[in-house]
Parts: C-alpha cells; sequence; structure tokens
C-alpha cells in the first residue's frame, strides 16, 4: 500500500513537473510584436523593444557584416528570441539568438530614441559609430582552398529575409559572392 | 589669335579703387592680356602685356607705402580674378592702384616666395615678360612639356566661355579662377586638339557641344553664373538656351528670361522621361504608383504636346548637369558592385555592349549604363543630333572624358592647395592618380586623405600668413566634422534600409563614402528630402510671401499590391521622383544617385534640383534634415572644407 502511495505520489510530482518544464521552456522563448527602441551610449547605439513590461535587448548597431541587422523607428518590429542567462545590456533582458523583421507598414508611434547614460556601455562594439577601422565589424574569414563538393545530389542552403519583404543584396550574400554581408533575420529554408 | 572673352570687374588696391574693362586674348601656348579702353584724352590704348594672378600677396617690394600690398578683386559677376598691369594706367582715386602694384612688381621680379600662390610665379613670369622674353619663353616651354605633376605647382589661368566650334587646343593643364579661388582641369593624355572632336563642335542641330553645358571652367559642369553670363552676353542667343531642355518647357515663348527662368535661377535642364517608365527593350515597366500632376508652373508636364496626356506621355523633371570630369570613379565597378543592386536586391544592370555589371552611379537616375549609352542619348537629345553618333565621334567623347580630372587647385585664403606636403587629396593630379572602387568611410582609406599638415599650424606674426594658417585649420575641421561628427540618420530611403537599422548614428562619409570623390561606391540613389515632400525647399505658403515654388510638384500613390514607402508611406509629394520615373519602384520615390564632391567651387548651385544655391545652403540643409545641430563653426568649417575640393 504505502509502495502504491508512493507511486501515485510519484507520478502525481511528475505529471506537475512536466507542464512546468514545458511552460519553463515555452517562457524561455519570445515572439512579439512591438516597437523597437533605441538606447544610446557614449559609443554605438543599442536597440531594445518593451514587451508587456519588460525590456528586451535585440543588438547594438554595427555594420551590414553584422547577423543583427537592427530594426526601423516608424515601424513595429517582429522579435523572435531566446531569452538567455547573460546580465543585462542596456538595460534590456538578452534575447539570445534573435531575429527581427520590420513591419512594412508604417507606425509613427514608434519613436523613441532614449538619451546615453552612463550606466549603459557597450565595450564589446566592434566598430565604433563614425568610420570603421579599415576592416568590416564581422569581417568574413579568409577562404581556404575550396573543398570538394559532390557534383551531384541535394544541397541546403538558408536564404534570410524580412517578413512579407523582398529579398535584398544582403540576404542574397551567399549567392553574390561579396564578403561584406551576412544572411540575416527570418529563416527560410530552399533545397536544391 | 583665339576667342576673345570681355571680363568686367572692378580692382582694388591697397586704398586706391580704379575700373578696368578688358579683353582677354590668347595666343600661342601663353595667356595674354590686353587692354583696350580708351585714354581719359580720347586716345585708344593699344595693347599690353599683362599678368593675372587671383590673389597676390607681395611682401617683398617694398612699394611706395613702404610695406606690403595687398590686392584682391571686388568681384561682379563670376570673375573674381584680379588682373595686374606693370605699366601705368588711367589715375585712379588717391592717385595710388596699378601704379603702385607695378612698382611692387617691379621690384619683385621674376622670383617667387614661399607660400605663395604659385600661380603668380607666372604672372610674375608674365610681367616679366618685357624685360626679358627669352627667360619667359623657355620657361613657358619648360613647363608646357612637362608632367602634369610639374603643373601641379605652375598652370596658367583663363575665365573662359569655352565656344563649341571654337576649334582652340587645350593645354594638359588649364586654370580657371572661381569664387573660392581656381580650379585646375588636368588632361592626362595631354594636349586635347578641339578642332573636330565631338566633344567640341557642335553635332547637332542646335548648336550645342557637350562642352556647353559641360565647361571646363565650371569643373566639367556649367555654374548658374556662368549661365546668366551667357544670356547677359548673347541676349539669350546661345545655344545653351536652345527650347528642347534650355526653356522650362519648349513651347514658351522664345526671348523672354521667364521662359529660361530654371535654367537662369536654378541651373536646371529639363528632362523628359516617357510614362510610364520604359524598359531597355522598349516594352513598358508596370509602375507601382500612380502619378498625378499637383502644380504644373511651366505647363510642360500638362501640356497637350509634351505632358503627361500628350501622344508620347512623358513627364518633365528639371536637373543639373553633372561633371564630366574624374569618371573613371563614377564607372568603377569595384566595391559594392555586385550582381544585385545593393539598395533593392534587384539584379544588377549590365552594359549590354560588353555584358559586364555597371556600377549604376550616373546620371541623377542610374538611367544610362555606360559612357557610350550616355553619349548617345545626350547627342540626340540636348544636342538634337539627326541620326546616330558615329564610332569614331564615341570613341572621342569617352576617351576625353575618361582622361580629364577637375579639382581645386588655389584658394584665396587657404593659398595653394596642392603644394608639396600639402593635403594628398587636393588637386587634380590626385584625382588622375587616386584608387578607383575603394571604400573610403575608414581610417585606411579615407573618403578625402588630408593627412594632419594643416590641423595645427604655427603662427608667424605676419598677420597675412596667420589668417591662411587658420583658414588651413578650418578645412582641417571641415574634414573632421564632414568623416567623424556623428549625428542620428534617419529616414533615409536605401540607407537605413540595406542593414543598418533607422536611425544609424553615423558620419557623413557614411552615405558619401567613395574615396576621393564622396560618391556612393555602391549603386547610389538614396532618398535624403531634396526633392521629396516635406523636406524639399518649397516656398512658404503663407498671406504674407508672394514667393512661389517653380518646379512641379507631383503627387505619387503606391498601390496596395506592394509595401509602401517605409518612411513617406503611399501617398508622397515629390518635385521630382528621381530613380522611381526609371524603375517604377515605390521606394525609389525622389531617390537620386549622390554626386561627386570634387570642383563644388566651380559650380554652383547644388543638389540635383539646384536647390542650394551655395555651400552654406547645402550644410544647412543636411542640419535640417537631420536635426544635426552643426555650431556655427562646424558650418563654416565644412563650407571652407567643400570650397578646397
Amino acid at each position: 500500500m504505502k509502495n502504491n502511495i508512493a507511486r501515485i505520489a510519484l507520478f502525481a510530482a511528475l505529471l506537475m513537473t512536466l507542464p512546468r518544464q514545458g511552460n519553463s521552456q515555452e517562457a524561455q522563448r519570445k515572439n512579439f510584436l512591438s516597437c523597437p527602441v533605441v538606447q544610446d551610449t557614449k559609443t554605438v547605439p543599442c536597440w531594445l523593444s518593451e514587451y508587456k513590461g519588460e525590456l528586451y535587448y535585440l543588438g547594438i548597431q554595427t555594420d551590414i557584416s553584422a547577423e543583427f541587422h537592427p530594426p526601423y523607428l516608424g515601424h513595429k518590429v517582429l522579435v523572435e528570441g531566446i531569452v538567455s542567462d547573460e546580465p543585462r545590456i542596456c538595460g534590456g533582458v538578452v534575447l539570445k539568438p534573435v531575429v527581427v523583421s520590420p513591419m512594412p507598414e508604417p507606425d509613427s508611434s514608434c519613436n523613441t530614441i532614449l538619451p546615453a547614460l552612463d550606466k549603459y556601455t557597450v565595450p564589446f562594439a566592434p566598430r565604433p559609430p563614425g568610420p570603421s577601422g579599415g576592416t568590416l565589424a564581422f569581417q568574413a574569414p579568409r577562404r581556404g582552398p575550396a573543398a570538394e563538393q559532390p557534383s551531384t545530389g541535394p544541397r541546403e542552403f538558408s536564404i534570410y529575409y524580412d517578413f512579407d519583404q523582398p529579398v535584398t543584396q544582403a540576404d542574397m550574400q551567399p549567392f553574390s559572392l561579396k564578403s561584406w554581408t551576412m544572411p540575416r533575420r527570418s529563416k527560410r529554408n530552399a533545397s536544391s | 589669335m583665339g576667342r576673345e572673352i570681355r571680363i568686367d570687374s572692378r580692382l582694388k588696391v591697397g586704398t586706391g579703387a580704379g575700373g578696368l574693362r578688358q579683353t582677354l586674348g590668347w595666343r600661342g601656348d601663353a595667356h595674354i592680356y590686353k587692354d583696350d579702353y580708351d585714354q581719359p584724352d580720347g586716345h585708344h590704348q593699344e595693347p599690353h602685356w599683362l599678368g593675372i594672378c587671383h590673389s597676390l600677396s607681395l611682401g617683398r617690394g617694398q612699394p611706395a607705402e613702404g610695406g606690403r600690398v595687398r590686392a584682391e578683386l571686388e568681384p561682379i559677376g563670376r570673375v573674381t580674378a584680379l588682373t595686374l598691369s606693370r605699366y601705368p594706367r588711367r589715375p585712379s582715386p588717391g592717385g595710388r592702384g596699378s601704379a603702385e602694384l607695378r612698382n611692387a612688381i617691379s621690384d619683385f621680379g621674376a622670383e617667387t616666395l614661399p607660400g605663395l600662390p604659385t600661380r603668380c610665379n607666372i604672372n610674375t613670369l608674365e610681367t616679366t615678360m618685357r624685360i626679358r622674353p627669352y627667360l619667359f619663353l623657355l620657361t613657358a616651354l619648360v613647363l608646357l612639356n612637362s608632367s602634369p605633376r610639374i603643373f601641379r605647382s605652375a598652370a596658367f589661368t583663363i575665365n573662359a566661355w569655352w565656344t563649341p566650334g571654337s576649334g582652340e587646343l587645350i593645354p594638359a593643364t588649364i586654370a580657371y579662377d572661381n569664387q573660392y579661388g581656381s580650379l585646375t582641369m588636368l588632361n592626362t593624355s595631354g594636349d586635347v586638339q578641339t578642332k573636330g572632336h565631338a566633344f567640341f563642335e557642335p553635332i547637332g542641330t542646335n548648336g550645342r557641344a557637350c562642352v556647353t553645358c559641360h565647361q571646363p571652367a565650371d569643373g566639367m559642369s556649367i555654374s548658374v553664373e556662368t549661365i546668366r553670363d551667357r544670356w547677359r552676353v548673347t541676349n539669350g542667343s546661345d545655344p545653351l538656351f536652345a527650347a528642347v531642355d534650355g526653356k522650362n518647357c519648349p513651347d514658351l515663348p522664345d526671348g523672354y528670361p521667364k521662359s529660361h527662368s530654371l535654367l537662369l535661377d536654378k541651373g536646371l535642364i529639363r528632362v523628359s522621361l516617357p510614362w510610364p517608365p520604359k524598359r531597355p527593350d522598349g516594352n513598358d515597366v508596370k509602375p507601382e504608383f500612380t502619378l498625378e500632376v499637383v502644380r504644373d508652373p511651366t505647363g510642360c508636364n500638362n501640356s497637350s504636346v509634351y505632358g503627361l496626356n500628350s501622344q508620347s506621355p512623358a513627364v518633365s523633371v528639371y536637373r543639373r548637369p553633372r561633371p564630366a570630369a574624374n569618371l573613371k570613379y563614377v564607372t568603377a565597378d569595384g566595391f559594392g558592385v555586385g550582381r544585385f543592386i545593393a539598395k533593392n536586391g534587384q539584379p544588377a544592370e549590365r552594359d549590354p555592349e560588353t555584358g559586364k555589371l555597371v556600377q549604376m552611379n550616373m546620371m541623377a537616375d542610374a538611367r544610362e549604363v555606360s559612357l557610350r549609352s550616355q553619349a548617345r542619348s545626350a547627342a540626340g537629345g540636348h544636342l538634337q543630333l539627326k541620326g546616330a553618333l558615329t564610332e569614331t565621334q564615341l570613341e572621342q567623347i569617352i576617351a576625353f572624358e575618361s582622361q580629364v580630372y577637375a579639382a581645386q587647385t588655389s584658394h584665396h585664403e587657404a593659398g595653394n592647395l596642392i603644394e608639396p606636403g600639402g593635403p594628398p587629396a587636393l588637386g587634380p593630379a590626385a584625382m588622375a592618380e587616386g584608387r578607383t572602387g575603394v571604400l573610403g568611410n575608414n581610417i585606411t582609406n579615407f573618403v578625402f586623405p588630408m593627412g594632419d599638415k594643416w590641423k595645427i599650424l604655427s603662427r608667424t606674426g605676419n598677420a597675412e600668413r596667420d589668417a591662411q594658417r587658420a583658414f588651413r585649420e578650418s578645412v582641417a575641421r571641415g574634414h573632421d566634422v564632414f568623416f567623424f561628427r556623428t549625428f542620428w540618420i534617419k529616414d533615409a530611403m536605401h540607407l537605413n534600409t540595406v542593414g543598418l537599422g533607422n536611425p544609424v548614428k553615423r558620419t557623413c562619409s557614411t552615405c558619401h563614402g567613395m574615396h576621393m570623390t564622396g560618391m556612393d561606391t555602391a549603386n547610389g540613389w538614396m532618398e535624403v528630402g531634396t526633392t521629396n515632400l516635406p523636406w524639399a525647399r518649397e516656398a512658404p505658403v503663407s498671406p504674407w510671401s508672394s514667393e512661389t515654388t517653380d518646379l512641379p510638384l507631383f503627387k505619387l500613390t503606391c498601390n496596395n499590391a506592394v509595401a509602401p514607402h517605409p518612411f513617406l508611406g503611399r501617398v508622397i509629394y515629390t518635385q521630382d521622383p528621381g530613380r522611381a520615373l526609371i524603375s517604377g519602384k515605390c521606394n525609389d520615390i525622389g531617390t537620386i544617385v549622390m554626386q561627386q564632391f570634387r570642383g563644388l567651387a566651380a559650380r554652383a548651385p547644388y543638389f540635383s534640383n539646384g536647390s542650394a544655391l551655395n555651400l552654406r545652403e547645402l550644410v544647412d540643409f543636411y542640419d535640417r534634415r537631420f536635426n544635426i545641430q552643426f555650431s556655427e563653426q562646424e558650418r563654416q568649417d565644412m563650407v571652407n572644407f567643400l570650397s578646397t575640393l
């Protein structure tokens, strides 16, 4: 009897635990539509977005070689990200990984630029707000000799582009053979 | 003898002042000035040799005052050259003036003073000619047969309208005065014989040549001051004012300045583009927007002959002629030129004749893919050439355009801009030697490499030299404002949308990033509001103002099948839809290909619609547009910097 009670108790506890684990994972994922916010710093600005009373950190301004391409003021942004355990940046909970995609329709309510504050710094910024030091923020590694590729068979490519927007030059980086652009944002897979 | 050009000028020398009316002639390889005024007693003054220098400061001559002679021209119109003579003229008020200068130059002799504008040395040689003609001729021959680099420090000067078909020789290096100093045109292929040359001959039916709107004195563009001069000198009969595009609309009455007001007031040429746009294969582009005429002050867009409802529907917009110099940068296919247009992801244009990708940085709307296609279009349109350019003519035009460089070389306040050890970006030789297709928005290449020499200059105690040094420091600061001064670049189509975000905290050189020119290295059309409302310059609408805007205004409505313009929405008012008149794209409305910064001093006004009448207005536009909040010092430094390019 005691064993049965113990088993029932264990099973009940397990049942209670499982949904919690699922909720916990779900709680880490944040998908929302909100206004982007610029938090200036002494160097480059941070990009934030507020959702349900919490401020989330999306990324910083660098250049077009970055995987994170900042959103647009004047438009809401679709944010899809996972809450990380990293310390807050510019006051925002860090979402990593994160993809952002500006909505096509203008929204004049998205117009917040917060002035620089001493407490917010971005020492990890790979380039200053002005001219670069001569390299892109995320310079593509030099390519070695081309690896042998199968001449036939399926190959997979990832093409990133903004929500409901045309593919741009930056999106087409893998095909344009330019080292100064990187794929980004919402991901679609295509096979050929 | 070549053509004769009249200069109206007023000479101010020291405390004296006198009036001069001169004709300027050209003989052989040197510019020679002859005086044609009548003496007070009625005797006609025989021609004499004269010298020319746009800013002369003699510290060694010990003239009558026992000190320095400072001479400068008080300009009327565009002429800013100081013309000196070494013999007495009619008495000037107070008995001083040119006679005083004569003494000064006499004492000055053929020697040079360090730090003076080197063109004054030529002046000195010319004035010495009567004494030691062999010395002058020998020196002239040496200079004319030397490399362009030598001409960096010695150039002749002339204020000239280049008349189509004049048949004169253009020397390898030739300098022209402008309001800030002088600009030098460098022909890297050496002297150019213009007789029979397709760029210089009136090969069309209206008397124009390419040179009509691409004047050497104006940095191979044309300034509004030059245009007004031509109107005054020819009473409006110059082919420059041809009805086809030199009038606000071809059917306006002849001979009235009002019929040419956009050309006379803002230097604008009418550009008629088919509506809807045509693909290169002749098929229509289906535009993403409708186009309505809201305001038509020229009458051309509502004209039953030339307008949107004519048999050949067309849109008339009004644009400044672009400089036909330094073109190796405009046509280069380096950084930023790829298979896709960096701005919108569309496939990049290819030159149908070569199959090569093209930079798409030519013309305000990038509608021409090559110098060849541009020459053909311009000959048929602006020159009204019947038939087609021959292959020989095409080669002549392109060969000339590909070897000509123009940049400011002397500045009234900064002095010689190309002296050894000076800023390496300045002057046409630097342009000729510069690398193309290079992104300069970094501290390894720089957009305009200026070096450090002018950053901090010690003072000498000599007021004039210290003034020059202070000005040079201002130029250096102006460069740094251009290159390092951050501000929020916001709502700029094809800049904020390429992955940088909106806004982006950057600098002027973020957009104007091409090494040596300040153009865009990528396909260069952007929208910053020079032609689109609300930022475009418009006359204020108020009961207290009688001013009216003389440019047309269009209402463009993007259809619901496409995304709205990200920063302007679906309904956009514009004076010129720019690239959208070619691509038919909603997000191209009002985008204009940015221009090179070189020779700015010689070719005001600025922006494609001539809306910035001077460099200060140009700087002020950006300050207003992006809320930069330049200090007064920063504004002046920027103007000073731009005036030296």
